[in-house]
């Protein structure tokens, strides 16, 4: 009983900490909204925003070159595009980092924003 | 020899500002990438010294020997940019662990008031990393950094209160609690 009385502020402290943490968590994703940008040769063709408002599988058309993606919070990954290797498909998710390449075609897809920083 | 106003005033805290710069070299050693990762995440082994400076010295002292630390550190080795982020760190989680210690013993203890110097530490920073690169996109890292000032700073105090029994036991620390209760009657 004694102890618990002499340690009750430090579990108040902690949980304070633990709920400041779960509250920036939460706030976190309106913060950091990452887009995806798209650029093909070298003009930069589209900003997809990676929301969850957006979430799913776009198809889009951009100086003749039409692909498909699907788009997750805060992630991308290509599914389908007309290319010999399918190395970008291959990719998988990016969410910052390592970018999405189809040299056959000269697209990029880039993560900007969000938590992409580590 | 240990209880005059030399040693209070000049040797304790030169020595406690070489511990802490000696602790902060050694948590640089190892990194704690395997347990959380989340980048810049330190133990913190520094605010033991902190924690024991506002415990046994007057607040001033403590404010000095953490500055001073800070300054060496960043002489020693990594510039003006780590001074920056072990300053605005260093200062507010002072601020915080100074404003909560009256409380000691009343309903909180050190490694409480650890871990809330812990989160006010990480804190500073992050706001320092905001005005330094000018995105706010760094606060994403604060629900990782909080989380981990739980466990850094429940360590720290953890480490301050194992290590205050055997404190109280040495002359030194008999004599400068003497004068603590001595010149709180005074005041009182």
């Amino acid at each position: 009983m004694c102890l618990r009385r002499w340690i009750r502020g430090d579990v108040l402290v902690v949980l304070a900490v633990l709920g400041a943490a779960a509250l920036f968590f939460v706030l976190r994703p309106s913060q950091g909204a990452a887009a995806a940008c798209v650029s093909i040769g070298d003009r930069l063709c589209r900003e997809i925003p990676l929301t969850q408002e957006q979430a799913g599988l776009h198809t889009y058309t951009d100086e003749g070159v039409t692909y498909t993606v699907e788009v997750q919070p805060g992630r991308i990954r290509m599914v389908e595009i007309d290319c010999p290797d399918g190395i970008c498909v291959k990719t998988g998710w990016v969410d910052g980092g390592t970018p999405i390449v189809c040299l056959p075609n000269r697209l990029i897809i880039e993560v900007k924003g969000g938590d992409g920083l580590a | 020899m240990h209880d005059g106003p030399l040693f209070r005033r000049l040797t304790l805290p030169a020595l406690l500002v070489s511990l802490a710069l000696m602790l902060s070299a050694v948590e640089r050693l190892f990194s704690l990438d395997l347990l959380l990762p989340v980048p810049g995440l330190r133990l913190g082994l520094p605010n033991i010294v902190t924690l024991f400076a506002l415990w046994a010295l007057p607040a001033k002292t403590a404010l000095l020997i953490l500055v001073l630390r800070c300054v060496l550190a960043s002489l020693f080795g990594g510039g003006a940019s780590a001074l920056i982020f072990s300053l605005s760190g260093g200062l507010l989680a002072f601020v915080v662990m100074w404003a909560l210690f009256p409380l000691e013993g009343k309903g909180l203890s050190a490694a409480g008031i650890s871990v809330a110097g812990a989160a006010a530490h990480n804190v500073g920073q992050l706001l320092a990393a905001r005005v330094v690169m000018g995105t706010a996109a760094v606060f994403g890292y604060l629900p990782f950094l909080l989380l981990g000032s739980v466990l850094t700073g429940l360590a720290t105090g953890a480490a301050f209160l194992a290590m205050r029994p055997a404190l109280l036991r040495t002359p030194w620390m008999q004599a400068l609690q003497r004068e603590k209760t001595q010149s709180r009657s005074k005041k009182g």
